[in-house]
């Protein structure tokens, strides 16, 4: 029966335009949604079985489509946790009931020391400090929430410096030398520098330089806590102060060291590690006792101040102090199909059989985009082409209620014939 | 899209263009600020669509800087210097003046003359005791200001430190910002002023070389390379002097254990207050009270009164002047420090004190009950002879100390000359050198002002410029409201 098939066809014309209206509706209330991927609807047909001498209409149904992979506009933000992926790939997230999700939504906000976005998923990641967790490349196994609440304090024992000064080669010799530690030792140079022990205690090293000979000199190197007290002169220190001596020996006619070779001078700070002063630039020249450049690394205790990450998703502790430390890596994941996923609420994506199974990898790297901090991607709906589509399903649709309608009245022709 | 992204660019140029008026607002207001360096919040285009303003920067000059706090130093301490001749030279004034030593030495003699004149007037005999008092006060007074100068400076030296002290820890304060900032890239530009003008202040005090590390970090060295200041501040200790008496040796001013100034010192500063301080308290006054000393150990000695026995046995003695170590003699050319502050009139010879100045014209002042040192044995009223010795030994050339730094053979009244020139061409030459000095740290001061410092015209002309943009931008966005106007009429 051709007439009620035709009225059957408009009916599910104007549902699928009404459908397509949905997608409008969801695209349009969603032009602000941080991570949003448009939806549209695509048709297809469904044609029902006749033959050459009759035609009998089918209809049409809908195929909504999630365009994932379409790239969002990136919005520039001042915090440094909002994180935004130009390329391919997604954010691993759990659920505060602890399953791990896909997103591109990274307004992450440090709550509870944990980064959470705007829709309550935190942002999972590999612990590079406690030994690394293993990863795993194709399961969301070994990844743990990324935040400060898992680095608390942390001291750094000083190991390395540098002790480049100018040792003045016109110098009278010394007539009590500082290794002696008596008091009115005679020296050239003292300069102090602080470096710190396993448990970030300060120790405050007191270089002696002085002259021994003709182009040799004698590094003294005591520890100030040592000092005598009074605050005039540190000497004599304490038994036990001195840490070490060290000869030197310059080349008359450059004014450069000969030995020892390496220039180092290696010290073994109390309760702490060995450090190694590099001294390879100090010299021997006609000027006067010039520190240039006495630095040793180390760091006291300190907290974590803020959290900073790289292209690669490498998430940077900064402590108070200004040091930084390598806390996580951010692993971005991808899809065979990523168009394919299915969004969930929250600006979430599952995997299904449709869109393959997951897979992790370092941003930056291979096909995987990279990570972009202080941005958001945007929603990928455009707002003038949305309201072209809404235009045209209105058309469509009145065009189907059209059929429908002269379906009708052609059904009252045909009912009036009998009266 | 690309409608949104028109507005999207349009913000960031808004958002660019307010914070840089914000920061033409901080340079305006502090135009007058020396310490402060002009801001410049540099746009550039990116990340993503737009512009941004990664970093705010500061004009500054770092060598310029250096050249101003070394300036400033050496011009502090030759300052601190002068003002000390300053003083000194008030004390003592010119050789015609009435109270310098100098003067009161001629007016003696002629005194004496008048009395070999006159030796019977015991009324001019008492005006011999009047002009020798007034040249013993004269030199105790002179004494006295040179002990207030030197006790100025070691109370300044005193405040110096604490000042080098406080400023440190205030150094820490801002040093600790700056490396904080740094590393979170934020907006540092004020406490680099800060900690910039901490620094001019701490060139007052102490001449310094500065280490500026990659995190911003500063290490402060003083010119003779003594860390000051290296994550930590060090300790500047001084020990004040409650009696700085001629002859006492204040204490030396060590930092991080090392005596950088004063005796002994090991690495001494070259320059600032404290280097200037401590050579007026160690070296210029010193000297100049050995010369006092040395005057007065000469006047002892000119009017010394010898056994007159026939085979002398007595030691000479002190006659006219004597001092706290009197009768005997002191040493006639090794320093007594602080004698010019003991010396004064034998109470003998001063009517005031029940005294009898005819004892001039006789002798035995040192001992009046001796005759020993009675050199008017026949007690004879017109007796000049020992007058006349005496006006020869003020005189006749003396031998003096050579650590005085004046000519160690003179008379005593070219003795007193040459010490008032000494004071004066010291004086006059420091004067010059502190002139130089401070020329060169105005220069510095100035040029660096003129590099790193805020013009106002070219902040007028930044607003103007600025305002363009903010217009331009907005009238971008407001066109875009427009055409999205437009799209959305269509379904009326």
């Amino acid at each position: 029966m051709g007439l009620y098939g035709l009225m059957t066809t408009s009916i599910s014309g104007m549902s699928v335009q009404s459908d397509r209206m949905g997608t409008v509706a969801d695209n349009i209330a969603n032009v602000n949604t941080t991570g949003y991927k448009e939806a549209s609807a695509e048709f297809a047909t469904l044609v029902a079985e006749g033959h050459v001498a009759s035609y009998v209409p089918g209809s049409v149904s809908t195929i909504a489509r999630r365009a994932i992979t379409h790239q969002g506009d990136l919005t520039y933000t001042s915090s440094p946790t909002d994180l935004a992926i130009s390329g391919n790939g997604f954010f691993m997230v759990q659920s505060p009931s602890g399953t791990p999700y896909l997103t591109r939504a990274g307004s992450f906000v440090s709550t509870n020391g944990e980064l959470v976005n705007a829709a309550g998923f935190t942002l999972l990641g590999y612990d590079l400090l406690n030994g690394g967790s293993s990863s795993v490349i194709n399961s969301a196994a070994g990844l743990v929430p990324v935040g400060t609440a898992s680095l608390g304090l942390k001291a750094t024992p000083s190991t390395s410096g540098t002790f480049q000064v100018n040792l003045p080669s016109d110098a009278a010799v010394s007539t009590s030398l500082p290794s002696a530690n008596v008091a009115g030792a005679d020296y050239s140079g003292l300069t102090s520098v602080v470096t710190y022990d396993n448990l970030g205690h300060k120790v405050t090293l007191d270089v002696y330089s002085a002259k021994t000979a003709d182009n040799q000199w004698e590094i003294s190197v005591y520890n100030h806590d040592g000092a005598a007290s009074g605050g005039a002169s540190n000497f004599p220190y304490a038994a036990g102060s001195l840490l070490t001596t060290q000869n030197l020996v310059f080349d008359g006619t450059t004014g450069k060291m000969t030995s020892p070779s390496p220039a180092t001078l290696s010290v073994s700070i109390p309760n702490g590690a060995t450090l190694s002063f590099d001294m390879s630039k100090t010299t021997q020249l006609a000027g006067d006792y010039t520190p240039a450049s006495v630095t040793a690394n180390g760091n006291g205790p300190s907290a974590v101040d803020r959290l900073e990450i790289s292209d690669e998703g490498i998430v940077t502790a900064v402590y108070a102090d200004g040091s930084r430390v390598d806390a996580f890596k951010i692993p971005l994941a991808t899809v065979a199909s990523p168009d394919n996923l299915t969004a969930i609420s929250g600006n979430v994506f599952a995997t299904n059989k449709d869109s393959g199974d997951l897979q992790l990898g370092t941003a930056n790297t291979g096909s995987l985009g990279k990570v972009v901090s202080s941005a958001l991607e945007k929603s990928s709906v455009d707002l003038a082409s949305e309201l072209t589509t809404m235009v045209e399903a209105q058309r469509s649709y009145t065009a189907n209620s059209k059929v429908f309608q002269t379906g009708t009245e052609l059904l009252d022709v045909l009912v009036n014939l009998v009266r | 899209m690309s409608l949104t992204l028109s507005v999207d660019t349009a913000r960031s140029s808004l958002q660019a263009t307010s914070e840089q008026i914000s920061v033409v607002s901080r340079n305006i207001a502090r135009v007058n600020d020396s310490d402060a360096t002009r801001k410049t919040a540099t746009i550039v285009s990116g990340p993503g669509v737009g512009v941004s303003i990664p970093l705010i920067g500061r004009t500054s000059n770092q060598l310029l800087f250096n050249a101003y706090l070394t300036a400033n130093s050496s011009s502090q301490a030759q300052t601190s210097i002068t003002s000390a001749l300053d003083q000194l030279q008030n004390t003592v004034d010119d050789t015609d003046a009435e109270h310098s030593p100098a003067a009161l030495m001629a007016k003696l003699s002629a005194s004496l003359q008048t009395y070999s004149g006159d030796p019977q007037n015991s009324a001019v005999a008492a005006s011999v005791v009047s002009a020798a008092k007034d040249l013993s006060n004269a030199l105790n007074s002179a004494s006295a200001a040179v002990t207030q100068v030197r006790q100025q400076a070691d109370s300044d030296i005193a405040t110096s430190v604490s000042n080098i002290n406080s400023l440190l820890s205030q150094f820490q304060t801002l040093n600790n910002q700056v490396i904080k900032g740094t590393s979170n890239g934020s907006d540092i530009t004020d406490v680099l002023d800060a900690r910039d003008a901490v620094l001019k202040q701490l060139s007052n005090e102490v001449g310094i070389r500065t280490v500026t590390r990659d995190n911003g970090d500063m290490a402060i060295y003083t010119d003779s390379g003594v860390t000051l200041f290296d994550k930590s501040p060090r300790q500047v200790t001084f020990q004040q002097t409650a009696n700085l008496a001629a002859g006492a040796t204040g204490a030396a001013v060590y930092a991080d254990g090392v005596p950088i100034a004063g005796t002994p010192h090991i690495m001494e500063i070259q320059s600032g207050k404290l280097a200037g301080l401590v050579s007026v308290r160690d070296d210029i006054a010193v000297t100049y009270q050995s010369q006092l000393d040395a005057m007065a150990g000469g006047l002892i000695n000119a009017f010394a009164e010898t056994d007159q026995s026939p085979t002398p046995t007595l030691p000479a003695a002190a006659g006219l002047f004597t001092y706290s170590g009197g009768p005997a003699l002191p040493p006639s050319d090794t320093l007594v420090p602080g004698l010019a502050s003991s010396i004064k009139v034998n109470a003998n010879v001063d009517p005031a004190q029940g005294g009898d100045a005819t004892l001039i014209r006789d002798g035995g002042i040192s001992n009046p009950g001796n005759p020993a040192y009675t050199y008017n044995t026949s007690n004879g009223a017109s007796f000049t002879g020992r007058i006349q010795d005496l006006i020869s030994s003020l005189g006749a050339t003396q031998t003096f100390d050579a650590s005085t730094q004046l000519p160690t053979s003179s008379s005593l009244s070219d003795y007193a000359k040459n010490s008032v020139s000494w004071l004066e061409a010291l004086r006059q030459s420091a004067g010059a050198e502190a002139d130089y000095r401070s020329t060169v740290a105005q220069r510095a001061a100035s040029s660096l002002s003129q590099t790193t410092g805020v013009n106002l015209d070219e902040e007028m002309t930044n607003l103007l410029d600025l305002e363009r943009t903010f217009q331009a931008s907005s009238r971008l966005i407001n066109t875009v409201n427009d055409m999205l106007t437009t799209l959305l009429q269509s379904f009326s």
